[in-house]
């Protein structure tokens, strides 16, 4: 499997920096860029796991985090893209002392408002629904907005 | 993707993958039903290798307990790490499932008596 499409900074790096990332020490700033393709995705989560412990999160948080981010992705594939592959994402981490700040782009449909609203969680015997209680619950705050035809969904998680 | 799947005492046991998400969940929903609707109905599922699992995974989990429950069977979950365990309870699902230590304890309360 071809690795994701990533890069560090600048952006129109060649793709191939997702599997690097863990390799970066302590990395403040990074800018990944992949396709709406779950197998990217899920060859991102464990990069995301490490960048997470590498920011000094614990096991339980740095699960919980990267679980929410592998969920905003899943969520530009199936919702914002409809299923269509090859579309762009790009993901921004950013950490400072005081918080890691992930920013999520993709060029597709517009979130629906009551995505935003965390007070629907999915019934328990539902088999879909769940992405964004999980967003929502395991973060520390989540904003949405559109900006020239994007999505920029940008999820907070406090260190301090 | 393969499942580790065996039978025992009328009860199919599958081992869970390391990770349980999006880009496997649709061969892993497809995996189980075909489990299920050949088997007695009674599944144990051990997650003591599922490191990682995101709502995709949880998916594929409640459409087995579905399926599992119009052969009026049930789906017991067993082996759960500490944080794939945070995620039942976050989504409540620890209220719709049985979980257990193992698959000793989980094959018992089916009625079974394993040795392993």
């Amino acid at each position: 499997m071809n690795p994701p499409t990533s890069a560090q900074a600048p952006a129109q790096a060649p793709a191939t920096a997702v599997h690097q990332a863990h390799d970066l020490a302590h990395p403040d700033h990074l800018h990944l860029r992949l396709h709406s393709d779950p197998s990217e995705v899920a060859a991102l989560q464990p990069n995301l796991q490490d960048l997470c412990t590498q920011a000094g999160l614990d096991a339980m948080d740095a699960f919980k985090l990267t679980t929410a981010i592998v969920e905003a992705l899943n969520n530009c594939i199936e919702h914002a893209y409809g299923g269509q592959a090859e579309k762009p994402i790009e993901l921004q981490w950013t950490r400072s002392a005081k918080a890691i700040v992930v920013a999520i782009n993709d060029e597709g449909q517009a979130l629906p408002a009551r995505a935003l609203d965390p007070a629907t969680p999915a019934a328990t015997d539902a088999e879909c629904g769940r992405g964004w209680q999980i967003i929502h619950e395991w973060t520390h705050a989540v904003s949405y907005h559109r900006k020239d035809k994007q999505n920029v969904l940008i999820l907070t998680y406090n260190l301090s | 993707m393969n499942l580790d799947h065996r039978t025992q005492e009328s009860v199919d046991i599958v081992k869970l993958p390391e990770r349980l998400m999006m880009a496997d969940a649709a061969s892993a929903r497809a995996i189980l039903k075909d489990i299920i609707d050949q088997g007695s109905g009674k599944l144990i599922l051990n997650l003591s290798a599922t490191s990682f699992m995101d709502s995709s995974g949880l998916a594929v989990i409640v459409s087995g307990l579905q399926a599992a429950r119009k052969r009026d069977g049930d789906i017991y979950l067993c082996g759960m790490s500490k944080t794939v365990r945070a995620l039942f309870e976050l989504t409540r699902l620890q209220t719709v499932f049985q979980i257990f230590d193992d698959e000793t304890v989980a094959l018992r309360a089916f009625g079974g008596t394993m040795s392993t």
